[in-house]
This record gives C-alpha cells, structure tokens and sequence, in this order.
C-alpha cells in the first residue's frame, strides 16, 4: 500500500517535468556532504544512530531536482552491540514553491526516493557466550519525507530534511535466549516499520 | 581589562575600514597545535590540526581539516587515537574586511582506538559532526591570524559497556598563510 503511494507519487514528480520548462541558468549540479540521524529503528530498540554522507544533485527542472546519496550511520545496541548502516541510494525532490533561482532564502520541498541499505550487527561479547556474534545484510528500502534549503547565496545553501524509510527483506536484531543471554536473531519480514532519517546538509552550485 | 576592551574594538574597528581586503578566489591554509577538551569525559587532548579554506566569493567559503591526535591530557586515558578529518563550509559576516569573523558546519569522520579493561583497542572509524566560529584577523595579502573554535559530537560504539562520548571542543589559534588575497589601502 504504501509502495504504492510513493509510486504514485514520484509519477506526479516525474509528469511534472513534462511541462516545465528547463532553467536557463547553467547551475544545476551541486555537491554536499551531511550528517544524518537516524531515529525510532524498530530493529534497534530504539537507539539512536548518527551518521555521516554526501549527496550529489542534479536539478532536471525549475521545481524538480533529484538527490544521489550516501550514508554512514553507526549506533550502540543495548550497550551490548553496534550496528553499522550504510546507505546508497536515489531521491526525486519535488520545491513547493517556485524556487526562483534560490535568491529567496527558504525553498520547501518533499522528497521521495529508494536506496540500498547493508546492515551489520556486531556482537560485543565474550565470544564463548553465543554461537553467532555478527551478522549482515542488504536489503532496499524506500524513503519519503519533507526538507527545505536555506539558502545563503544562490549558489550555496544549508539543507534539513526528515524521512521515514521503510525497509524490505530481511531484518537483523537482538533477542535474549532462554539463558537471558543476548543473542543476534534474523526475521523474514517487511512492514511499515522502518526508521526516522533526519539530515542537514551543506551544498554547493557548481 | 576594563580599559583595554574599547582600545581593542576602537583597533578593529579601524583596521577593518582603513584597508580592503578581496578574498574571492582566495585560499587560506593553516597549521597549529590544538588543545581540546572532552566535554562528557572531562579530560583535555592535543592535536597536530591543519586546514584549508577557499572562498567561492566574500560570504562563503569550503573548507577542509585533519587534525592528527597526540596524546591525552594527562597520558594514558581510554582514547588512544583520535586522528580526525573535516569538510563543509564557512559563512563569513563581513565583505573585503581585514577582521573576518565566521560560523561553519562540517561533518567528518574519526579514526578511534580505544583501550579497554583488557587494554586491547577497538579500531573504529566514527562519523563526526562538527560546527565551527571563529575570527580571522588579516595582515596584508600574505599572512593571517585565526583564533578557530569547534565543537563536535560523536561517539564510539564497537565498545563492551556502551557507547564512549567523543563529544569535545578544540581550540585552534595561529598564523596562516594566504594565496590570491588582494589587499588595496
């Protein structure tokens, strides 16, 4: 269902595009690097990861731009493990208002995309105590949410952006045994769980 | 003290309007020892801190640093390395001044060792992010002086015991050097 939605959104992002016209202004690739945090990971007993990344955008229209990025998220498991995410993935950014050239200062925007996710649980045990003290996985999820530039010059701006991404295939967690010690558990399963991605950026027109 | 803050200002303030200074285009590169503090460990921490600044025009600049760690204050405490590397941006206030004050964001990475009660260390790459203010103080075309502060937040989790805080404030302060500065009096 809410595939569904994204794509139906990202339809309306792309039609969009057949109708506009392409800017005159020869600034539409831009880089950035970012910090992302990552929040409410239902794998994770809700610790908190924090994170660090890039993106590259290429602007396609004078309201859609689209996002390639990358992420680097670490964070403690029940003080007892980490987990390690690395984000590769796309995003399809849709500006509420006509950007005018970003010579306004703020530029909302809503923004949808897919990415591919590697996952790595690690652990931090006396190796005797369990039988499998790491784990990994790939999967891909899809992401969707608000964000809005702070432009402080045309060319440069300060972006922030909250996503919720949902991820499909199999998830990695903790659980305890019946020795009440903590061992790592793998689940078949996709729902709308998922985590909370907040980012803020620094980018650059070239 | 007092008196001497009106002198101090009165001096800037004069600096700033009696000579123009064009940094667009230019580059700026330091090096400095720099002592720090960890905020939620309470001990200090020295690095070898070097960094590069190009401004894109008056207003905003790219910056990058890596600031290499030396030793804790005082020695042996949990954080082994610490080597650190930055990249992002710096908003500057005022246009072709000598007195050049400045904020600035720039997320990073650390490379973290970390004994532990067995004395072994964790390697560790941590994601950093970091903000920056400081003041540049211009002296010509060729050389400047910075009083740089940054404060970062991060923390090492591949740890038996919970995440350890890499949450610190460093204080960069020194001559640099300046390549493409136009000063006209």
């Amino acid at each position: 269902m809410n595939l569904k939605i994204l794509i139906f959104i990202f339809v309306l992002l792309i039609s969009e595009n057949l109708w506009s016209q392409p800017d005159q202004k020869q600034h539409n690739f831009s880089l950035g690097i970012r910090n992302t945090f990552s929040l409410f990971n239902h794998d994770n007993q809700g610790a908190a990861g924090f994170g660090v990344g890039g993106q590259v955008r290429y602007k396609i229209s004078k309201r859609l731009n689209t996002e390639w990025f990358a992420d680097y998220i670490t964070n403690s498991v029940q003080q007892v493990a980490n987990r390690t995410d690395g984000h590769v993935g796309w995003s399809v950014m849709y500006y509420l208002n006509d950007p005018q050239n970003f010579t306004k200062k703020i530029t909302p925007y809503i923004v949808a995309g897919h990415c591919f996710d590697f996952t790595r649980l690690n652990l931090i045990a006396p190796t005797n105590a369990v039988s499998v003290n790491n784990a990994q996985r790939w999967s891909s999820a899809v992401q969707g949410g608000i964000g809005s530039h702070y432009n402080i010059t045309p060319l440069v701006d300060l972006s922030l952006a909250v996503q919720y991404m949902i991820h499909f295939g199999e998830s990695i967690g903790l659980e305890k045994n019946a020795d009440d010690i903590f061992e790592i558990s793998r689940h078949q399963h996709t729902g709308i769980e998922g985590h909370l991605l907040c980012s803020i950026s620094a980018n650059i027109k070239l | 003290m007092k008196s001497f803050l009106p002198v101090l200002f009165v001096f800037i303030g004069f600096s700033s309007y009696s000579q123009v200074i064009d940094k667009t285009h230019a580059l700026r590169l330091m090096g400095t020892i720099a002592p720090g503090y960890l905020l939620n460990k309470n001990y200090g921490t020295v690095y070898l801190s070097s960094s590069v600044d190009y401004y894109l025009n008056e207003k905003v600049s790219i910056y990058g640093a890596a600031d290499w760690y030396l030793e804790s204050l005082p020695a042996n405490k949990p954080l082994r390395t610490n080597h650190s590397i930055f990249a992002g941006i710096n908003y500057h206030f005022k246009e072709k001044a000598k007195f050049d004050p400045f904020i600035g964001f720039q997320p990073g990475v650390s490379y973290v060792k970390l004994r532990n009660s067995n004395n072994v260390s964790n390697i560790e790459i941590v994601p950093i992010g970091s903000i920056m203010a400081g003041v540049n103080y211009y002296v010509g075309s060729i050389f400047n002086f910075f009083v740089h502060l940054r404060l970062l937040n991060g923390r090492a989790v591949e740890r038996l015991g919970g995440p350890y805080s890499l949450s610190e404030i460093r204080f960069m302060a020194g001559l640099g050097f300046n390549f493409g500065v136009k000063s006209k009096s």
